[in-house]
């Protein structure tokens, strides 16, 4: 184990930097978006600014905590980590407490988090270990299977808790298991079926087989030889008529709110002040011009329009009073940060090491994707937060654990973990 | 694992898509944030919204100072249903005078309005008087969520002069496109009378402010601490020529009567009251109740919204004869002692035209006048019409028409209210088509010269041409308003109205206003004599295929310095001596006297008693029984 100056000098400081650097912005952020432009201390914690400050402190001395814990402890102990953080989650059918329509928080005392923002960690702790053993190829079948059911059972439990967007964010494992050998099909055809899956939904499903249904006569006619080919594309075309026809059941099948969601993305009419969230986020970001209204200027900000402002809301916030400037430089904060962390994978010796790392930055990723894509109007509303900046202490202290324990397992990337 | 990383290429594929995310992200930013404008508006349409400010409507005076308009602050019941906590629902109807069936009834409504909101104040229970408002008032600490909003309405302390004063309404389409989009719907502009025509100067400039509002449109603070506000500029007050006691004293009058009583001031050509009978209480058109009056006032069939002294046309009848006289005399066809035999008959181009009643011939003018001798003025207008010096009679004729317009007869007089009518004094094309051109002679336009025939005029025309008489040559446009001041400045703005002379010379009215005087004294008005006063004045009786001929008078006194000119018009009252006369000597002796002699007094009971309305087919007047709210 090394002593604890090396530890300050062998640890990241750019992905360090970033991270307090993202943390300090997102928190002056949420007191704009929370003061309503009263003239109230950014500590009070009566707002969100103040109660998130306390999250802060806390993340800090995890952060710290953390990287004095010998990696090899996440290693050892990831099944463990898993199955407890597993029944954490499980738990929440038990004695969890809905708010805002989801049914996800613990509750204890005056304190409430949401164990699905763990179950993140706990995935990418199990998934990690898993691939890292000794005999296992993700090109195998059966450990295929193990590998997809690892991140499938959590994914399953957060979703029937009503966090569909915290369950999207699983699917971001599957870049950590093309890292290390997933074969590319998956993300082609994983691709092609969210497309044909976002196409079922805008036009009418039978119109949809119909005209798969003509380009497949029109590739049997150009290779009406080829009998194999014509068997393949055949099949093809029942599997995605199969498919576009349970999208369009499914889609039936749920909940209003959230088919409004994805049809206000569609740009098909809801019913009026549906889209009232994506629309307001907009005008602010829209309004924010090229430079800004200026910190605590933001007017949509200020008047409250944009509903979950402080939490999955954000970016509207950082559009409106930092502009296109602020907004793209957030933007390529980010982007620095992922590249930063697929270095750091990288370098890593062991396979353990590597495919956190992988899942760390793919989560993160897929955190940034969906939230800001959905400020913006590119994704639908699905209400997760964007990691260090939105307020939410279950989620500042989950992605906190993720990176620094990744962190952690970079000091000792020559040490090999398994 | 083995040394060998058969995947590094992959580390590559999640680079490239998290760039290409990244890029997408900027160009979308871009787009919204750089090259669609539209959000900056939007925002700006979502966060700062422009209030206006309503200024005070100006307040309207008669020419002794009393209050004749202003307004009253009204209280809607404004309710925010989110805030409503435990609210005591029995008592809350008891205060407000209602029962629990038509608070349930009210609740429901507000739910329908247009825009209503949970979380905003919505209008529960309109225009509540502040005397039971104050009531309310004291208990409002038990209702959270009910508050009061104050409005203002227009109030006529003297339930009169309807017609003149007008009212004010909701602004409609046409007005809003005229006004170049200043008005907005739901804005009240006046809808008649002064109201109406003074508009611009009593509705007063609005103002703006710009307020920063939150997502319920609550305000939460103003732009720029009010850096591009304007105020609100009070409209201004107005002081009307109009002496209301006056007018009270002629809706008396001409009480259960249809028709109307014009007084003017002839040397200012000041309206000092202006009766449109049957008349109306105009605190029946303010605020909530005016939709459901105004149907009834419109459907009654005495017509109580119609202003007859600037609309209803008459032919003049005998009160014309001063104008056919003085028109001779100019035009110099005959002298003042001019004779023309009356023998009851007058013979004329195979014509058998009765006069009147029996009288001694007339050896002058002023007799003549006396008796209302019609074949006198049948031989007069003959006299000026058949005139050589013309060429033909088309020439004399456009002339006499001519004379006719100098005194206000045949054209619009000008008066500052809304609508007027321009009577008729037909003209030779008129003549032409009916006769062929020069077709036409004396004997076809003989009626002419005893106000009979085409012509028409209304009793606005008819008091100004007495005004004018009494001016002996001039009169000055009649208005009903005097000053327009600022309330601010307390500056005033007198308007200067136009003077209009006629061609005749001062010398000929001597004779003609001797005569009319007579006429009082001892002729036709005996009716009308005022002891003390010396009333000058001419009936009239207006032909009316219709019914019952209209009773007619028209006037001026005293004789030197006239200070009132007047013409009343009852219709079907028969002859002008039996209604016209005595009222308009009643409105006069008010007037001059400020009160009626004693033994005059049973005159004005009788005047006021008489009651006309079986001749109008109705048995009571249904606009009278109409109760404009509490008092």
């Amino acid at each position: 184990m090394p002593r604890q100056e090396s530890i300050a000098k062998r640890i990241d400081w750019v992905v360090v930097s970033l991270y307090a650097a993202l943390v300090i912005f997102g928190w002056l952020n949420i007191y704009s978006a929370s003061s309503g432009g009263d003239d109230v201390s950014i500590f009070n914690s009566a707002i969100n600014s103040g109660k998130q400050f306390r999250w802060m402190v806390i993340s800090g001395l995890l952060a710290f905590a953390i990287t004095l814990i010998e990696a090899r402890f996440f290693v050892t102990l990831s099944y463990v980590l898993y199955v407890l953080i597993l029944l954490f989650v499980v738990s929440v059918f038990f004695v969890g407490t809905e708010i805002k329509g989801q049914n996800n928080w613990i509750k204890f005392g005056g304190f409430q988090m949401q164990p699905s923002e763990l179950a993140k960690f706990g995935t990418a702790l199990g998934l990690s270990k898993f691939l890292a053993g000794l005999n296992v190829d993700i090109r195998k079948w059966a450990d295929k299977l193990k590998a997809f059911l690892i991140v499938i059972f959590p994914m399953a439990m957060v979703a029937a808790q009503g966090d569909l967007g915290s369950a999207l964010v699983f699917f971001g494992f599957v870049l950590a298991m093309h890292r290390v050998g997933l074969e590319s099909y998956f993300l082609i055809v994983g691709t092609a079926l969210v497309t044909l899956a976002i196409l079922a939904l805008v036009v009418n499903k039978y119109y949809l087989i119909a005209t798969m249904f003509l380009l497949m006569l029109l590739f049997g006619y150009l290779f009406w030889k080829n009998k194999k080919l014509i068997t393949l594309t055949f099949l093809i075309w029942v599997a995605a008529s199969a498919f576009v026809y349970s999208v369009d059941y499914g889609f039936s099948k749920l909940k209003k709110h959230r088919q409004d969601r994805i049809n206000v993305l569609l740009g098909k009419e809801v019913e009026k002040g549906r889209d009232w969230n994506i629309r307001q986020s907009i005008i602010a970001i829209g309004s924010g011009g090229f430079l800004g209204k200026g910190y605590l200027n933001g007017t949509q900000t200020k008047l409250k329009f944009v509903p979950e402002q402080s939490t999955d809301f954000i970016f509207s916030s950082v559009g409106e009073e930092f502009g296109f400037v602020g907004s793209t430089l957030l933007i390529a904060a980010y982007l620095v940060l992922f590249y930063r962390l697929l270095y750091l994978a990288e370098r890593q010796r062991s396979v353990y090491s590597k495919v956190y790392g992988y899942c760390v930055v793919s989560v993160l990723f897929f955190h940034f994707m969906i939230n800001i894509g959905m400020t913006i109007g590119l994704m639908p509303v699905v209400g997760i937060p964007l990691p260090f900046i939105s307020y939410g202490g279950s989620s500042l202290l989950a992605f906190t654990l993720m990176l620094f324990v990744f962190l952690r397992l970079d000091i000792q990337r020559y040490e090999t973990m398994r | 694992m083995s040394t060998k990383d058969l995947f590094k290429n992959r580390y590559n594929v999640l680079r490239i898509v998290m760039a290409t995310v990244a890029i997408l992200f900027t160009m979308r930013l871009m787009y919204l944030q750089i090259f669609d404008t539209r959000y900056r508006l939007l925002a700006k349409n979502n966060a700062i919204k422009e209030v206006d400010i309503y200024p005070t409507r100006g307040l309207v005076y008669d020419r002794n100072g009393e209050l004749l308009i202003y307004n009253e602050p009204l209280y809607d019941l404004m309710v925010t249903p989110r805030a409503v906590r435990g609210a005591d629902t029995a008592k809350l109807c008891e205060l407000l005078g209602i029962t629990r069936e038509e608070f349930d009834r009210k609740w429901m409504e507000m739910q329908k309005q247009k825009g209503y909101s949970t979380r905003k104040p919505n209008v529960f229970i309109k225009q509540i008087s502040q005397k039971d408002y104050s009531r309310l008032q004291e208990f409002m600490h038990l209702f959270p969520g009910f508050e009061g909003q104050e409005r203002s309405i227009r109030r006529y302390p003297y339930r009169v002069a309807a017609t003149i004063l007008g009212d004010i309404g909701e602004v409609d389409e046409r007005q809003i496109e005229a006004s170049n989009n200043y008005y907005k719907p739901g804005d009240y502009v006046g809808k008649s009378g002064i109201e109406k025509v003074y508009e611009q100067e009593l509705g007063g400039v609005r103002g703006k402010k710009f307020v920063f509002v939150d997502v319920l449109g609550r305000e939460v603070g103003r732009f720029e601490d009010g850096k591009f506000d304007t105020a609100a500029i009070a409209g201004d007050n107005i002081i009307t020529t109009l002496d209301i006691k006056l007018q009270e004293y002629g809706e008396k009058l001409m009480q259960n009567k249809k028709g109307s009583i014009v007084a003017i001031e002839p040397s200012t050509g000041e309206i000092l009251a202006m009766v449109s009978s049957p008349g109306y209480d105009p605190n029946l058109l303010c605020g909530a109740i005016r939709g459901k009056n105004f149907k009834a006032l419109k459907e009654d069939t005495l017509l109580p919204l119609y202003s007859r002294p600037t609309l209803a046309t008459y032919p003049p009848g005998s009160a014309f004869k001063p104008i056919v006289g003085l028109i001779a005399l100019q035009e110099g066809v005959q002298s003042v002692d001019y004779f023309v035999t009356c023998s009851g008959i007058y013979y004329f181009a195979g014509l058998r035209l009765r006069c009147s009643h029996r009288h001694p011939s007339a050896g002058n003018i002023m007799y003549a006048l006396q008796q209302s001798c019609n074949p006198y003025f049948w031989q007069t207008f003959r006299n000026t019409v058949e005139n050589r010096q013309y060429k033909n009679i088309r020439e004399v004729y456009a002339k006499w028409q001519r004379y006719c317009n100098q005194f206000g007869l045949g054209v619009k007089t000008g008066i500052d209210l809304p609508y007027e009518a321009k009577g008729n004094i037909p003209s030779p094309e008129y003549f032409d088509k009916i006769y062929g051109k020069d077709k036409w002679y004396s004997s076809n336009i003989i009626s002419l010269g005893i106000g009979q025939g085409e012509i028409l005029v209304t009793p606005l025309q008819m008091a100004n041409m007495f005004a004018c008489i009494a001016n002996k040559g001039y009169w000055i446009t009649p208005h009903v308003v005097k000053k327009i001041t600022d309330p601010v400045s307390g500056k005033d703005v007198t308007r200067p109205y136009k003077k209009y002379k006629v061609d005749i010379d001062t010398q000929w009215f001597e004779p003609i206003i001797e005569g009319l005087y007579q006429v009082v004294e001892r002729g036709t008005a005996r009716a009308a004599r005022i002891p003390g006063i010396s009333l000058c004045g001419k009936t009239g009786t207006a032909q009316n295929p219709h019914g019952d001929n209209h009773s007619m008078f028209a006037g001026f006194a005293p004789r030197d310095n006239p200070k009132i000119a007047i013409a009343v018009v009852v219709e079907n009252g028969g002859y002008g001596a039996a209604y016209a006369a005595p009222i308009a000597s009643l409105m006069v002796e008010k007037y001059l006297n400020d009160t009626i002699q004693t033994k005059r007094i049973s005159l004005e009971t009788k005047m006021m008693r008489s009651n006309l309305l079986k001749k109008y087919g109705v048995s009571v007047n249904k606009s009278a029984t109409l109760v404009a709210g509490e008092d």
